[in-house]
């Protein structure tokens, strides 16, 4: 009974209930790390206050609103909106409230700029949809009070800057009117809004800020029409683009009277340069407008006379005018040259002056400048100094002063689109990752700084430096792989297209690197990274390579533009070829098949259905030749509710005929009622789950077998109409219907309905069993259902004999048409939050119990035990079911706070969960990641295999003195009690 | 921590004890005042309009829970999260052993599992706007507290009928005022050091039982009555249990 002694062991492992996953306080950071980003800077405003810190409120594309510290580029306070919440605009005002508008212009917040604590919000409503505009003006003052003036919504609000309270509201109800800007005259009362109607009319409405009464509505016509946006030359004057993009009308509005100029853009540039678009900027006086290759800055003199100052073929970034003095502006221009950046900060009247003029060096993983934002400050001799913050093509952030990078910030890790992991080098002489290893002279300097640490001698920044380095050395953070396989690198790409590799130790960045196969060229218009996969990853008869991953991207938005591959060497970050497809990229199968070269074999499908082998390689087509009959996938349409089932055919035929492309044909379709069912979600078994028993041994000496298949798909749909949020409808016209489909046969083993539910549907599967969460109606709470699916062909063989003769789910016949003898067993229960993602633990052999890891909307991370979702939970368990394990039956699952695996941190706006088999059994890498990035390492059956870290080797080493001492005297006192024996 | 009964935002300073129901007299926070929020003159008003639980003498109105938008279409709901963390807690209950991090800043309330996402005001209430009639979920995410979600019902046909209940223990809310129903204990609490872990441990034990055995043991046998022990040794002798002396090369000698 080798197998039944095995389960009491396992069984004996997963005994205890309490809490699996705690921790002490003094434990956080020892084996996790806890990281926070904000994303993608859209806009900065910097805090003008004297005293205090210095700081920057910045607005992200990540929806996040965060005050930063200027000195370090820390985070004071930041919050994340809600997904739809998006940012329009961001002001300071009164100098100490922080203003954002948000929601397309309908939420209006007020927000504590030293804390962060939310003041006031309100909801500004209007008739129509529009730019949304928010200015804070320094000038308008009711009583003490500060005027914020929005426009949005087609509608012009006056907001009081304390209280949130609207003063007053004017419509702009015309029907085609477009708000282009909303301008205020310093030093005045009015309100300039501009705007086009009917695409060929210009219009002028001049409003008392005081009252929000019209006091002139101006229009004009211009035949030509007009493109894009209008840039604001002076407050009376703006300039736009005609349809054609190829005249230059400079429009004024002087004194309420609507006067224009029309001038070609071949009468200031000789040659002809096709449309141009304006680059929105604030600049007085100047502004510049973009073709495809060349950037030109043009200056208005006096009333619409236009002359061109600079014509450049850089790569250009220009920030909006900062105020320096009561009529003088400035603003800050970054160019491009190879490695460095070149920063001019000008006047904004006088464009052949430099106030100052830098040379930045700058590593070229960071791409372009795409945003630049100016800020100055008085140096000690009262001349002005100006800082710039960029924001560069990768997503990071950084402040330039005196021509140095003071700070930066990755916050393109705010954004992770997928994750895959590596391994890192084996422990060898001579062998690293990146620029670890140091040279001799810095490894007698860490030597010696140590011997001064030893002596008392060091200074606290050599303390700090013998702290870092003791770090970057402790076992930890090595750059070499460890016998348990806690040290991994994680790949990780970034919507920005870049890939960052970070040591799961302590969370560094080993390397980064932008990916050039995901600029924008001619072929390419708008790349976008898709997915990660492990290309090579050498274990055997590869020992000497480097492990690689492959990186899949495409041209465009949609699914048929063409593919982009490219492959990158973990070790060192670098690029090792990138391949330009000329095929889509609609679906990426990793097959189970590694080459000679230990590169994994990966099919791609594209928009025509055909197949597509990588890598192009004779050995790869061989070995894919031999196994040609045993390659099924399938396809889910979501619009039409279909899932498809393919195999390939043959060679492709056809002018795009090459060796390595296969046709292929449908094996099988699913299809849902379109009026009655809609996909909401379909998950499948990781690919690299192991499971290491088939069977499970029940109370009453039974065995069950698990119906273990790697085709296995569950597919959840509900009804059209509660496709939608919570509470949109009713329990009677709800309903969630659950399958699990084999994805070979297409053969549905098991469908459930639950009347009453409704999405969104999270699940995740594993070995037999998938775990679902979606919503309950009836019961206004979330549910949590387990489905468990067994073979029942094999139920017979119930001791070793029969199951080693017996009969074998591979004997059976595998037909289509024969049907699968299974049993399902599944449970519900209630759960208290929301989720935000699912995962479940996973071991490098499969034999520790698992965990399912929640990610809930608080952005935390829950780890709850397999064991309270288990369909054989009763109420009243008998005593050989509770000697198993099973947990008496509870309505809802338990939330204990201690099993919190982010414990008192948020993975703030948590979008994905990844678990990592670590070498050693017991445990199991978890990697979070969101705004925030946290990783730890989980035991979910305790660290069985290894002394946990709070061993204690002075009690062993007491014990063993003792132990020694003991058989020491109580030898001594046999002996002595022997010789009196004999003597007696 | 259970219900605390301080209503720190009491208007009226009405001792504690004669507040005549278990519900906090409050007014409609300041600033909203002007925000298209029909103004309910009295209090018999509000009780028809929402039948909702309205408490408020002849000098102040207060309001429940619910308001209604002028407009019939759409309802806002509002509502006061009971923080004890604030620093103002007058009367410094339940502070003790809440030095947390996070302060009202970070607590979010969520509508629908994310559909909206607001904060709280310094004073601990939010509002949520334009929501339309049907059954809603709203959540509190705060670090070290467990809120249980609640359940919202707006009323289609009559507009401005909110019910609220906790959905865990399906306790209705007279009004919408959200308290949590523990406090989150994130980290195990390290016990003291105390001879008694020590003597529990696996060490521990393994030195108690040597210490038996060595010291306890010889005066076990030496208690013996001599016969009795040559009896045993005899029977022991007879059953032929085979000891492992006998076993070994030369252990036969005996």
């Amino acid at each position: 009974m080798a197998i039944r002694s095995f389960f009491l062991f396992i069984l004996f492992f997963s005994s205890s209930i309490s809490p699996v996953f705690s921790l002490y306080e003094d434990q956080v950071g020892l084996m996790d790390w806890h990281q926070q980003y904000i994303g993608k800077v859209k806009q900065a405003v910097f805090s003008s206050q004297r005293a205090g810190r210095k700081r920057v409120v910045v607005s992200t594309e990540e929806n996040v609103i965060a005050s930063l510290d200027l000195r370090h580029g820390e985070i004071f306070w930041r919050h994340l909106l809600g997904a739809d919440d998006v940012i329009d605009g961001i002001d300071i005002g009164l100098g100490k409230y922080v203003i954002t508008l948000s929601s397309g212009g309908s939420i209006l917040r007020s927000w504590n700029l030293p804390d962060g604590q939310m003041v006031w919000e309100s909801s500004l409503q209007g008739p129509k949809h529009s730019k949304s505009f928010l200015l804070v003006p320094t000038n308008l003052k009711f009583d003490k009070d500060n005027l914020l003036v929005v426009f949005s919504n087609g509608r012009l609000h006056a907001i009081s800057c304390i209280d949130g309270e609207v003063l007053w509201k004017k419509d702009f109800e015309a029907e085609s009117f477009e708000v282009q800007q909303v301008i205020l005259p310093p030093g005045s009362d009015l309100i300039h809004v501009v705007g086009f109607a009917a695409l060929s009319q210009f219009e002028m409405y001049q409003i008392n800020a005081k009252n929000g009464e019209l006091l002139k509505h101006e229009s004009a016509s211009f035949s030509s029409g007009f493109s894009g946006q209008v840039s604001l030359v002076s407050t009376e004057t703006v300039v736009a683009l005609d349809s054609t993009g190829s005249i230059l009308l400079t429009i004024s509005f002087q004194d309420g009277k609507i006067s224009s100029q029309q001038t070609p853009i071949s009468n200031l540039v000789e040659d002809s340069l096709g449309p141009a678009v304006i680059i929105p900027s604030s600049v007085s006086g100047i502004f510049a407008i973009k073709t495809d290759a060349v950037t030109i800055f043009i200056r208005v003199i006096g009333k619409g006379n236009l002359e061109v100052v600079e014509k450049t073929t850089h790569e250009i970034a220009v920030s909006d005018a900062l105020s320096i003095s009561e009529d003088q502006q400035a603003f800050a221009l970054i160019q491009h040259a190879s490695s460095e950046i070149h920063l001019t900060v000008k006047l904004a009247h006088d464009w052949d002056g430099n106030l100052l003029k830098e040379s930045v060096k700058m590593d070229r993983q960071r791409g372009l400048v795409h945003k630049v934002f100016i800020n100055n400050y008085i140096r000690t001799d009262r001349s002005y100094g100006f800082r710039v913050l960029i924001v560069m093509e990768d997503h990071s952030l950084l402040l330039l002063q005196q021509g140095e990078i003071v700070w930066s910030r990755e916050d393109g890790l705010a954004s992770i689109i997928d994750v895959t992991t590596s391994e890192l080098p084996v422990e060898r002489d001579g062998v690293s990752v990146a620029k670890v290893e140091h040279n001799l002279f810095e490894w007698l300097k860490g030597h010696m700084l140590k011997l001064k640490g030893t002596l008392m001698l060091a200074s606290p920044e050599d303390m700090a430096a013998i702290q870092s380095m003791r770090l970057k050395s402790s076992e930890k953070s090595k750059m070499t792989r460890d016998h348990n396989g806690f040290r991994k690198l994680l790949i990780v790409l970034t919507r920005a297209g870049k890939l960052f590799a970070l040591h799961t130790g302590d969370g560094r960045i080993v390397w980064s690197y932008l990916l050039r196969s995901l600029h924008k060229s001619e072929a390419c218009q708008s790349p976008i990274g898709l997915n990660l996969y492990q290309w090579q990853v050498p274990h055997h008869h590869a020992m000497d390579e480097n492990p690689s991953v492959l990186v899949v991207s495409r041209c465009g938005p949609s699914s048929d533009t063409s593919g982009v591959l490219s492959f990158v060497d973990t070790y060192t970050g670098k690029e090792l070829s990138s391949l330009s497809l000329d095929h889509a990229v609609v679906q990426v199968i990793p097959l189970p098949y590694t080459d000679s070269t230990e590169q994994r074999l990966h099919l791609l499908i594209d928009a025509d259905k055909h197949a597509h082998l990588y890598p192009k390689t004779s050995g790869a087509l061989s070995i894919f030749k031999r196994e040609f009959s045993n390659i099924y996938w399938y396809s889910v349409e979501d619009q039409n509710g279909i899932i498809k089932g393919h195999a390939l055919k043959c060679k492709c035929t056809g002018e795009v005929a090459d060796e390595f492309c296969f046709d292929t044909r449908d094996l099988w379709s699913v299809v849902f009622p379109s009026e009655s069912e809609k996909t909401i979600a379909t998950v499948t078994r990781k690919l690299n789950e192991v499971v290491h028993t088939q069977a499970k041994v029940v109370a009453d000496q039974d065995v069950m077998y698990k119906y273990i298949s790697r085709n296995l798909l569950f597919v959840a749909t509900v009804a059209p109409k509660g496709s939608g949020e919570i509470g949109s409808v009713t329990p009677e016209e709800s309903w969630l219907v659950a399958y699990l489909i084999d994805t070979v046969t297409g053969r549905i083993l098991h469908r459930v309905t639950h009347h009453g539910s409704q999405g969104p549907v999270h699940a995740v599967f594993s070995e037999n069993w998938v775990v679902y969460h979606y919503f309950n109606l009836r019961a206004h709470r979330y549910e949590m259902s387990v489905i468990e699916i067994y073979d029942q062909s094999r139920a017979d063989n119930k001791d070793v004999w029969k199951l080693v003769l017996g009969k074998h789910n591979l004997t059976s016949p595998i037909s289509l048409f024969s049907r699968p003898e299974v049993i399902t067993k599944s449970q519900s229960y209630f759960f208290t939050h929301s989720l935000k993602a699912i995962a479940v633990t996973s071991t490098a052999k499969g034999i520790t119990s698992k965990q399912l890891l929640l990610g809930t909307i608080g952005d935390q991370v829950l780890a709850l035990d397999k064991r309270f979702l288990d369909p054989r939970r009763t109420v009243n368990p008998t005593q050989l079911e509770k000697e198993e394990g099973i947990i008496p039956l509870t309505e809802s699952l338990p939330i204990i706070p201690q099993s919190y695996v982010t414990h008192a941190l948020r993975v703030e706006g948590l979008r994905g969960i990844i678990t990592v088999p670590a070498k050693l059994e017991s445990t199991t890498l978890v990697f979070a990641h969101g705004v925030d990035l946290f990783f730890t390492q989980l035991a979910p059956s305790r660290t069985y295999d290894s002394l946990t870290e709070d061993f204690s080797y002075a009690l062993l080493l007491i014990t063993i003195v003792a132990l020694v001492a003991a058989i020491f005297v109580t030898w001594r006192l046999s002996e002595r009690k022997e010789l009196q024996e004999k003597w007696r | 921590m259970g219900r605390v009964a301080p209503h720190r935002e009491a208007p009226l300073k009405v001792p504690h004890k004669e507040v005549p129901l278990k519900v906090s007299h409050r007014e409609a926070p300041m600033g909203w005042k002007n925000q298209e929020l029909c103004t309910l003159s009295s209090c018999h008003q509000l009780w028809k309009l929402s039948n909702l639980g309205c408490y408020g003498t002849h000098r102040t109105v207060t309001f429940a829970r619910a308001s209604l938008n002028c407009t019939h279409d759409f309802i806002r709901v509002w509502g006061w999260v009971h923080h004890q963390w604030s620093s103002e807690d007058p009367q410094g209950l339940g502070t003790k052993g809440f030095a947390l991090p996070g302060k009202t800043s970070n607590v979010k309330v969520i509508l629908n599992g994310g559909q909206i996402v607001t904060y709280l005001r310094p004073d601990g209430y939010f509002l949520f706007q334009n929501i339309p009639a049907g059954t809603h979920l709203i959540e509190v995410a705060a670090i070290g507290y467990f809120f249980s979600p609640v359940r919202v019902d707006v009323s289609a046909r009559n507009p401005g009928k909110v019910q609220a209940a906790l959905t865990e223990n399906r306790r209705g809310l007279s009004e919408l005022v959200l308290e949590p129903l523990r406090d989150e204990q994130y980290y195990e609490i390290r016990e003291p050091f105390s001879i008694m872990s020590v003597v529990k441990s696996p060490m521990g034990l393994m030195v108690g039982f040597m210490l038996v055995v060595v010291f306890l043991m010889p005066k076990l046998v030496e208690n013996m009555d001599p016969e009795e022990m040559r009896r045993a040794q005899e029977e022991m002798r007879n059953q032929g249990v085979p000891s492992l002396a006998s076993l070994l090369p030369g252990g036969g000698r005996n």
